[in-house]
């Protein structure tokens, strides 16, 4: 996300159109300048609707990432 | 995306290590939060929170400090925010909770120290969390060994406030930590160039009050089978609650909290009713400390309390705000922050008194006591605890750790056994 007001801005527009969407860290591979960022962590099959929903919104978006089966929540891998 | 590599370089942050620890935070808050089904939608402010942990709340604090404001950085629940809050400065808690942090710290204490101790000398002294270098004084206490030593270690490279705390609690005690506070204000004074009135400090235990009644609502949700929030999420408020703007945290607080009266009424929960419910007791959790709370909640369980600082110590009573002198004020502070019952006193039965209480009114099948290693104090406690809560019919199971993930499996047979015995029980 460009910045962390647009995410907010598309995690409510996602809302409000009844897409479920979760605010999340930018995953490394998205982010290799490590800033700390904001992202949203969206179902793929919702990824054309929601782009569409993000440009009607006016929220800049720097891409959108394919993230494989990343969650693994017996992995105890901790920071 | 937003870089922030300007602001801590500015910050004089070790850029290069910082950007190894900004590696592992995805993938561990993937793993531990967002692995979760049916969160409540308002954990998305803590989520946000997160994400941006190291650019959002620094960047507001640096530019408060462009307002002539200053930042306290504080390690204990009995350093009164009211104070710094009623002088226009902002306080944030500075407790090392990750295991990064660890092998920084140890180049300045001795290994057998408390990981979270090593944790917050590390951070500061390797240059990598921007809540130590936007600092502009620490406040540091008299309490556990290790801490008052590891303030000297502190106090060496950047300025370091003690407040020196009482060990017992007798009516003396509570008027000595009056003093310690009415002292305390003096040194803000002076830090900030803020008088401190009457009207501001009655302001500022306003705020604090609010926040606290905001976060005992989230609480209270809890009590209700099935619990209408994880543990971990509960957590998570919490340890954000240290850092962030005393006004927003309760803003955030109450919001999700009108969700979980909701959901308790529609008798929606996260976990399946009759899940067994955990009281977690001992040491605090730091952020990102995460790591029993995911064991407990990933083996069968819901944590639906924790009695310790980052918990039921952190919102529990409200101080009395009916004062009009600053005297009256600083002895009503005093009182409310005495009720703390930290391992730190003797004899301490109001942390066992506590415990029970907390028990009951969270309904809980077990509990879970567990410490950091070398924590001397809450160590050697255990065995009360365990008794105390055996002649109410209360299980306990004592448990030791630390930041590091390699006993992660260990804690998973033993948590997991711990659950499955409550269910024969
Ligand atoms: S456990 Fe004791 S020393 Fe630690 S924050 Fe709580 S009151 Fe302070
Ligand atoms: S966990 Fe124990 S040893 Fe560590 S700082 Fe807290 S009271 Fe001191």
């Amino acid at each position: 996300m460009s910045t962390h007001t647009d995410v907010w801005v598309l995690y409510d527009t996602c809302k409000a159109a009844g897409i479920s969407a979760r605010i999340a860290p930018t995953p490394r591979i998205a982010d290799a300048h490590a800033s700390c960022g904001t992202s949203l962590l969206i179902d793929c099959t919702h990824r054309d609707e929601i782009l569409s929903l993000a440009n009607a919104a006016g929220v800049a978006t720097n891409g959108v990432i394919e993230v494989e089966n990343s969650i693994d929540p017996k992995r105890d891998r901790y920071c | 995306m937003t870089d922030y590599h300007p602001m801590w370089k500015e910050l004089g942050m070790d850029l290069e290590t910082h950007d190894l620890l900004c590696d592992a935070l995805p993938a561990a808050f993937g793993d531990t939060y967002l692995s979760q089904e049916n969160r409540p939608e308002n954990m998305a402010f803590y989520d946000y929170v997160v994400s941006g942990i190291h650019g959002i709340r620094p960047a507001e604090l640096i530019e408060m400090q462009k307002e002539g404001r200053k930042v306290f950085g504080t390690f204990c629940v009995y350093v009164p925010d009211e104070i710094v809050v009623a002088c226009d400065g902002a306080v944030t808690g500075l407790c090392g909770g990750s295991q990064f942090w660890v092998p920084d710290g140890e180049k300045y204490v001795p290994a057998d120290t408390c990981p979270l101790i090593k944790a917050s000398l590390g951070a500061h002294f390797g240059k990598t969390c921007p809540y130590f270098m936007v600092s502009d004084l620490y406040v540091g206490e008299t309490t556990c060994d290790g801490k008052k030593k590891a303030y000297e270690i502190l106090g060496a490279d950047k300025e370091t406030y003690i407040m020196d705390m009482p060990q017992m609690k007798r009516e003396q005690d509570v008027v000595k930590w009056k003093d310690e506070i009415a002292a305390f204000a003096q040194k803000v004074e002076e830090t900030t160039g803020v008088a401190l009135t009457v009207e501001r400090l009655a302001n500022a235990i306003d705020v604090i009050n609010a926040k606290r009644a905001a976060i005992a609502r989230v609480y209270d949700a809890r009590k209700a089978d099935p619990v209408p929030i994880s543990g971990k999420d509960t957590l998570l408020m919490t340890q954000i609650s240290f850092f962030d703007d005393p006004v927003r945290c309760a803003e955030m607080a109450n919001k999700l909290a009108d969700e979980l009266e909701q959901r308790i009424a529609d008798g929606v929960g996260v976990f399946p009713k009759g899940t067994k419910r955990i009281m977690i007791t001992g040491t605090p959790m730091a952020i990102p400390n995460w790591k029993l709370h995911h064991i407990v909640e990933t083996s069968g369980g819901a944590v639906v309390c924790e009695d310790m600082c980052t918990g039921t110590r952190y919102f529990e009573n409200q101080v009395d705000n009916s004062g009009t002198t600053l005297e009256d004020q600083f002895m009503a502070l005093s009182k409310r922050y005495m009720m703390n019952n930290c391992a730190c006193f003797t004899p301490n039965p109001g942390r066992i008194e506590d415990i029970i209480r907390h028990a009951k009114e969270y309904n809980v099948d077990g509990v879970i006591d567990c410490n950091l290693k070398f924590c001397t104090i809450y160590n050697i406690e255990k065995p009360s605890v365990a008794k105390a809560l055996a002649d109410e019919g209360i299980p306990c199971l004592s448990l030791e750790t630390d930041y590091a993930d390699n006993d992660a499996q260990q804690l998973r047979t033993r948590v997991g056994a711990f659950i499955e015995m409550l269910g024969l029980k």
